[in-house]
């Protein structure tokens, strides 16, 4: 495994770090991995996550991206005012390009938490060259871009995840002890349960357009090959945006070929708990098989798959 | 651009030292036309307070190479995007880091005389570096660990005060057999000892002759430590710019916080000196 600098994009503004397998690793068959920004933390992501996926990841064969988006981390501001939404996918492109140019790779797996997930899912949606992506925690990415659809789902969404918090989470009796304690966040409950309305607790969810138009995004995915992974904290918000967006629509989730939907128990958004940051790690590789699955280089998947084995018990860094 | 950890560093970020044990570094070349007699090591914080004050720690390497220093900001070993497992760092090892960033610094700038800007363990770190080698010029040292059994302890708490308010569950049997871990960062036995065994109030001789001393964390108590310097026969400048909002453990990582006016005391204090 070798670690090395890679600069791109437009005079070389943007700054990232590849992780490339051993020579008797590589698989010109597998994808190359392309890791996003989760809000402002830099390349090496919370926890460090990134950096470990991308070790990980490597001794798996698969060549691994991660750099920073411009104006966060290394990577210079850019002067033309393009909007985030816009210039996240136009880099995460470059990103691609310059993979591409360094090693001949034309397929690659975006990954993000949060932001970075909602940007895969864009970036996924435009660009054919990516194969797969896994989507860690993201919210707010299938209604499209109309407003008052996505203030009538944020409300649905707060309510909804404090309910589920407080009553059916793992951890409703320390959310109810800090509520007697005086401790909780009564700021947004207020907030949230001013903005109930009858409808909200007793209309079908994900009724209307959001459920459409989400569906309807995520299969143009699926159904053009490109290997899908939602996973969700249990105490993740983006997982009551998906019951919100996608109604009852959610329990099928799974059915969809290409497509697979996990919730972690006990995990918070940005899996902070060592523990969770372990079982993230296992869910990626054993997602990822289907890629080495794929793969016609024999040797290399049995590389490969005897890693993903012997990982699962590894001890992390 | 690409550069390999085996070849010679050239341009801004790059890999230097061992190649199996490569670091992080990246130059920021003075931009001022009068360059400074002086280059400039930042050492950073470790564990979550890395990933919290990278970007305040980048905004004042291009703060300070703006102003005509050099600068080289570096991860150590175990940490950012240097080699290593997040477990593989210690104290010794990240004292031999910084030698090996000052060397590479001296390297790149031509320039001998250094000073040394650390924040919280990298203040310590920092410190330590002066002691022993004798040869560093100048110290910022911002919310120093002047006492690595009260660092613990201020890391416990807020590990303590996480899981109370985040929605996560322990695994008390994962963290038996996998050791115990701060804020997402895994707490080795091996750095455990190495922190306990700090005291900055016990060093016997002035790590340099000009320091200053920047204190945001009410927690720190830096007073001490600005007396015992003073008494050394140290020239301490202590500022106090209270920040306490720099020190709570958030979860959401979109507010990310960086404190231009303590970045600004720090570029002005080094350009006074070095005029």
């Amino acid at each position: 495994m070798r670690e090395e600098v890679l600069q791109f994009g437009s005079k070389a503004a943007l700054v990232g770090i590849v992780t490339t397998p051993d020579e008797d690793m590589v698989a010109q068959s597998l994808p190359g991995i392309i890791l996003l920004n989760s809000g402002l933390v830099h390349r090496v992501g919370v926890n460090r996550l990134h950096v470990r996926v991308a070790r990980k990841l490597a001794r798996l064969g698969f060549p691994v991206l991660r750099f920073d988006l411009s104006g966060l981390g290394d990577s210079s501001v850019r002067r033309d005012h393009l909007p985030f939404e816009k210039s996240a996918v136009l880099e995460t492109r470059e990103a691609m390009d310059a993979m591409h140019r360094e090693m001949g790779l034309d397929r690659f797996v975006l990954m993000g938490l949060c932001s970075g997930a909602i940007v895969s899912f864009q970036t996924a949606l435009l660009d054919q060259r990516v194969v797969g992506t896994a989507l860690l925690n993201a919210g707010g990415h299938l209604h499209g871009n109309d407003e008052a659809l996505a203030e009538k789902l944020y409300r649905r969404v707060l309510i909804r995840h404090y309910l589920r918090m407080v009553v059916f989470s793992s951890f409703r009796l320390k959310n109810i002890s800090k509520i007697l304690k005086g401790q909780g966040d009564y700021r947004r409950i207020l907030s949230a349960l001013a903005n109930i309305r009858p409808g909200h607790l007793l209309k079908r969810k994900g009724k209307g357009s959001a459920r459409m138009h989400g569906l309807a995004e995520l299969q143009r995915l699926t159904r053009r090959g490109t290997r899908l992974f939602l996973l969700h904290s249990e105490a993740d918000e983006g997982l009551d945006y998906l019951h919100a967006a996608l109604g009852n629509d959610v329990r099928r989730l799974n059915e969809i070929e290409n497509l697979r939907f996990e919730v972690m128990k006990g995990a918070n958004h940005t899996f902070i708990m060592r523990w969770s940051q372990e079982q993230l790690f296992h869910l990626l590789q054993d997602w990822l098989s289907h890629f080495m699955e794929d793969c016609p280089d024999n040797s290399s998947m049995a590389h490969a798959n005897h890693d993903v084995s012997s990982a699962s018990t590894e001890s992390l860094g | 651009m690409r550069q390999s950890a085996h070849s010679p560093p050239a341009t801004e970020p790059f890999y230097f030292g061992q190649p199996d044990n490569a670091l992080f570094g990246y130059y920021h070349s003075p931009k001022a036309p009068a360059s400074r007699n002086c280059a400039v090591v930042l050492c950073n914080p470790v564990g979550d307070e890395y990933i919290r004050f990278h970007r305040a720690i980048r905004q004042l390497a291009g703060r300070l190479a703006t102003a005509g220093f050099p600068v080289l900001r570096f991860d150590y070993r175990g940490c950012g995007d240097s080699g290593g497992d997040c477990d593989s760092g210690d104290i010794d090892r990240w004292l031999s880091d910084i030698a090996l960033a000052i060397s590479e610094i001296r390297g790149r700038s031509r320039i001998s005389k250094i000073c040394l800007v650390g924040l919280r363990l990298g203040a310590t770190l920092s410190t330590m570096t002066a002691i022993s080698r004798g040869d560093i010029d100048s110290l910022v040292l911002w919310d120093p660990v002047t006492s690595g059994e009260s660092y613990l302890k201020e890391l416990a708490e807020l590990h303590k005060q996480m899981l109370q308010y985040a929605h996560v569950l322990t695994d008390a049997d994962w963290e038996k057999e996998n050791g115990s871990e701060i804020l997402g960062f895994p707490m080795t036995e091996q750095l455990q000892a190495g922190i306990e065994k700090i005291d900055l109030l016990d060093m016997k001789r002035k790590p340099v002759d000009h320091l200053l001393l920047l204190e945001s964390n009410d927690k720190a108590k830096q007073a001490a430590l600005n007396t015992h310097l003073i008494r050394l026969g140290a020239t301490v400048k202590h500022l106090h710019q209270p920040n306490p909002q720099l020190w709570v453990w958030e979860e959401a990582f979109g507010k990310i916080q960086v404190p231009y006016q303590m970045l600004q005391s720090i570029v002005s204090w080094i350009s006074e000196v070095y005029a």
